[in-house]
């Protein structure tokens, strides 16, 4: 262990005073208090910043806003929590190419208020839109409901410059929407968590903004008719740009974001399709429909508790959503659940007591693991992470992405522990 | 090759698995590059996954390269094979595994012809949405290998967005999973990372493809315009109207004359035509049609044509898709580069192109991807003439330094294989192609898995010092460790 003010002498030496700052509980990740924070202002001072810890084998996790820090596993010790948060400009908008390349530390918000300017968008909706950075969202490859529609980022991004753990710069993919040319590092570092290099600046495709938009909506359904109210929607020539589902009790959300007539129309048609179903569904638009959003959005990220992500097959969803139910039911716990119903990912919020946490987990993993799904933990207390696995089981895959980790991060500096083997040495 | 080496593969594969008659590997010499010849030293067509494994472990364990063939429509050579290398052939692996319509999946093999996938789901009113002009030859094996694209891809995504899993032999000979039918799974992105790879990271045995929904509405015009640049305009015009059609193709006169030759589609005789097609519910497809309509003929369009029925849709993309066997209709040999331009730089770019046709005395034919700003010069020349193919080949690398100058590729979609090697510095630095190449260090540390191919210098790998090394014995245990 190298002493606070010691790496604070040292990184300042770097980067400048002003960039660095001694880490404090407002900067801690589940517990854990980075010892110094690095803020650098450019490209050079992240990749000085990195050589110099390199070299020491310092702890080095990157950070945006620090909104999904915890996500996953998280780090024994950080001796630098590296933000690039200065690094914020949207570089370069190319509407006519209907793409934009943007610095890692710009938030979303900050991005799509601009390039709305040409009526155009990135079209991510994320946890935390109004904060979470780009570096943050590509690292946890973070999409919300309208990944139904558009993908997830590492659908969207088209090319990448980050730092390695060396401090060398590198790039890969590029500027334009169709480019095969060398290994497309882009995907391989949207969502690995800040483990094998620091995100510095990303290009994305982007999509012209929808002129209006309708979201039909369902509330009071029995865990059976979601079902059938989804594959309604699933097997129909509809194309909502979401399609969420909500609960307990269970609601479902579609939205359609499209020219006026059509979003009426399929609006209109989805009231149809769900009255068959047995629901009585309503439906919203303008103020109304986006404080609708905004409460699914906060219902599930912005209250207490531990969150779980679920993956597994869109026609599991019905049955998870009636063993989640059951087993709040069967053991007196709050809880909350949701997700995309058509793609086949879910968040579930329980309390935040650890044995109750953990029951839920092992629970649904033990449902989800032989149907080929999984649950990650996302947000929980260090008394939950020391009794369950924040990943799961990982399969074969395991030893090729250790392998990877290894080429790309020989002395096992960034963020070390957060990614799913490194769970393995904490 | 040694006859041990062989005697080992013969027992794994069977008489009916193995080529090695010269005659006979001369047939595997290329793939659809033809100048790029190597003749392979044995070529074996394994028929299960189990077989591949065998044949993998037997040249990792004799230090033999090799190299997966598809159906060997490559356009960059990326199945050329490795002088004395094993050539993998795996058409035999050609078997539709589950479709699952609710969940929209479908699981392959990966000689499965791309076209066949969505011939089998169409009863469920499904279809696989990439679509190369190949697909019904090409195999899903060789469009994860090359994320290959197609004209519907602007709207819908290229290979590597539709691919949700894959099963993959590694350079070793073991068996691995990466991703699956559920989407998310935890851990690197590796199936992001494979598809588009090449063939130079492992050998795809099993694919898990994601299926679209019909749409509803598909509507097809056809304009033409009296100059490649007002043909460009309305493109830019369509695009700037908030409009992403899920086609919008481009081909130029010396185009049109080679399909009328070949194909007779009754393309107006123009300086340019573009064909565009919106897809989707029926309203919105109402609405944008009228809009691109519109936005075409104040590009200046001299003739709008709108495809009245199925057929005569059909009818004008058989033109687009006979662009490149056409040529030969205009010209003894051709050579069709691949090269990307932000689209904004598509009349810039075609202008230099024209410059350089005069320049060079070679007529080059365009045909384009032109929404994704995908360009497909033809190079015409005639190899019975003293040095026009050298010359030819010379003026495609100089379209890619114009592609690459304007923000662009060297390759949209066929890959850079062995044909654009030495191109590569010229979009990426060393440090760039270092690190890529750590990624094949990652999976391929002997370097055996489609050699020569892709990086100009390969890395060598060495050993890389790690904190943690996980034993062998330890592999089987960790997975269940909780
Ligand atoms: C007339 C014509 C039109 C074309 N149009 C298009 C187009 O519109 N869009 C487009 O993108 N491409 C197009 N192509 C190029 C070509 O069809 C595609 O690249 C296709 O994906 C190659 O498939 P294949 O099965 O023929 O692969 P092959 O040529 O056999 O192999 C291609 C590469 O894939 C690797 N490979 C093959 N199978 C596997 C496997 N199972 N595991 C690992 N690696 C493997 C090989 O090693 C090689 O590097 C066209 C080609 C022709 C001849």
């Amino acid at each position: 262990m190298v002493a606070t003010d010691e790496l604070a002498t040292g990184a300042a030496r770097v980067v400048g005073t002003k960039a660095v700052a001694v880490g404090t509980a407002e900067s801690s990740v589940c517990g854990v208090v980075p010892a110094v924070v690095v803020s650098p202002e450019d490209i050079d001072g992240v990749s000085e910043t990195l050589r110099w810890a390199h070299g020491r084998r310092l702890a080095v996790v990157p950070a945006g806003a620090s909104t999904k820090l915890e996500w996953g596993s998280v780090p024994p010790r950080i001796d630098l929590l590296l933000s690039t948060r200065r690094l914020d400009a949207v570089l370069e908008h190319r509407h006519g190419d209907l793409t934009a390349t943007v610095q890692a530390g710009a938030s979303l918000r900050q991005v799509n208020n601009r390039l709305r300017r040409q009526d155009q968008w990135l079209p991510l909706d994320a946890a935390y839109p109004d904060c979470a950075t780009i570096g943050g969202i590509v690292a946890t490859n973070d999409a919300g409901p309208r990944r139904h529609r558009y993908g997830a980022p590492r659908d969207l991004i088209l090319g990448v410059t980050f730092a390695r753990a060396d401090g060398e710069v590198a790039s890969a993919g590029g500027i334009v929407v169709k480019n095969v040319a060398g290994y497309d590092l882009s995907k391989l570092l949207t969502g690995s968590l800040g483990s094998l290099g620091v995100i510095l600046e990303a290009t994305f495709k982007l999509t012209p903004a929808p002129p209006t938009s309708r979201t039909v909506v369902a509330s009071d359904l029995e865990s059976s008719m979601v079902g059938r109210a989804v594959s309604a929607i699933t097997a129909s020539q509809l194309t909502p740009s979401a399609l969420e589902v909500q609960g307990p009790p269970f609601s479902l959300l579609a939205r359609f974001e499209t020219v006026q007539d059509a979003s009426e129309r399929q609006a209109e048609e989805t009231v149809g399709l769900w009255r068959r179903c047995g629901a009585e569904p309503q439906v919203f638009t303008g103020a109304a429909e986006v404080e609708r959003w905004k409460a699914h959005h906060d219902m599930l990220w912005c209250r207490a508790g531990d969150v779980f992500r679920v993956g597994l097959l869109p026609t599991d969803v019905p049955d998870l959503l009636c063993r989640f139910e059951a087993l709040l039911g069967r053991h007196g716990l709050d809880g909350y659940l949701a997700g995309r119903a058509g793609t086949g990912v879910l968040y579930t919020r329980v309390g935040t007591d650890p044995a109750a946490s953990k029951l839920v987990v092992e629970t649904l993993r033990s449902v989800l693991t032989p149907r080929g799904g999984h649950v990650v933990l996302l947000r929980g207390s260090p008394e939950l992470r020391a009794t369950v696995s924040a990943w799961g089981p990982l399969g074969d895959a395991a030893w090729v992405m250790d392998a990877v980790k290894r080429q790309f991060d020989p002395n096992a500096i960034l963020s070390p522990g957060r990614w799913p083997l490194g769970e393995a040495q904490v | 090759m040694e006859t041990r080496f062989l005697k080992a593969l013969r027992a794994v594969v069977g008489n009916t698995g193995i080529v090695e008659d010269h005659a006979d590997r001369l047939t595997y010499e290329s793939d659809a590059l033809t100048y790029l010849r190597t003749v392979p030293g044995v070529v074996v067509l394994p028929s299960t996954v189990r077989q591949v494994q065998d044949i993998v472990r037997l040249c990792h364990a004799a230090g033999v390269p090799f190299v997966a063939r598809g159906h060997g429509t490559g356009l960059s050579g990326g199945a050329m094979p490795a002088e004395d290398g094993v050539l993998i052939v795996l058409t035999r692996l050609n078997r539709i595994l589950d479709i699952d319509p609710a969940n929209l999946r479908i699981t392959v093999q990966p000689g499965v012809t791309n076209l066949d996938v969505s011939r089998r789901v169409a009863p469920f009113g499904l279809y696989y949405a990439p679509d190369p002009s190949s697909q019904q030859v090409c195999s899903i094996g060789g469009n994860v290998a090359e994320n290959s694209g197609g004209a519907h891809c602007l709207k819908y995504g290229f290979t590597v967005h539709h691919v949700l899993g894959l099963e993959v032999v590694l350079a070793d000979g073991t068996l691995a999973k990466f991703g699956g039918p559920v989407v998310d799974t935890p851990g690197f992105d590796l199936v992001g990372a494979l598809v588009g790879s090449e063939g130079t990271l492992a050998i795809v045995t099993q694919v898990v493809l994601r299926l679209l929904r019909i749409p509803e509405e598909v509507r097809t015009l056809l304009a033409a315009f009296d100059s490649t640049d007002s043909a460009g305009a309305a493109v830019s015009g369509i695009i700037a109207a908030g409009i992403v059609p899920s086609a919008v193709e481009m081909m130029d006169r010396l185009t049109i004359e080679a399909v009328e030759a070949a194909v007779q589609p009754n393309f107006p005789k123009a300086e340019a035509v573009l064909i565009v097609e919106i897809d989707g519910p029926a309203a919105e497809v109402t609405d944008l049609f009228s809009r691109v309509e519109a936005i075409c003929r104040d590009s200046g369009s001299s003739e709008i044509r709108v495809a009245a029925d199925i057929d005569e849709r059909a009818r004008f993309w058989s033109g687009r898709k006979a662009a490149f066997a056409a040529m030969g209709r205009v010209s003894p040999h051709y050579y069709v580069q691949d090269g990307v331009i932000p689209r904004t730089k598509l009349p810039e770019v075609l202008r230099r192109i024209r410059v350089l046709e005069q320049s060079s005395g070679l007529r080059i034919g365009n045909v384009f991807h032109a929404g994704d700003g995908n360009l497909h010069p033809l190079i015409c020349y005639d190899a019975s003439v003293e040095g026009q193919a050298a010359l030819a080949a010379e003026v495609g690398s100089e379209i890619l330094r114009y592609c690459v100058e304007a923000g662009g590729s060297i390759t949209g979609e066929h890959g850079v294989g062995a044909d654009k090697v030495a191109h590569m510095p010229k979009m990426f630095s060393e440090v760039d192609l270092d690190t890529m190449q750590r990624l094949r260090c990652a999976f391929d540390p002997y370097g055996l898995c489609n050699p020569k191919k892709i990086f100009p210098t390969p890395r060598l790998c060495g050993e890389v010092p790690g904190p943690y090394r996980v034993h062998p014995a330890e592999r089987a245990g960790l997975a269940e460790r909780f």
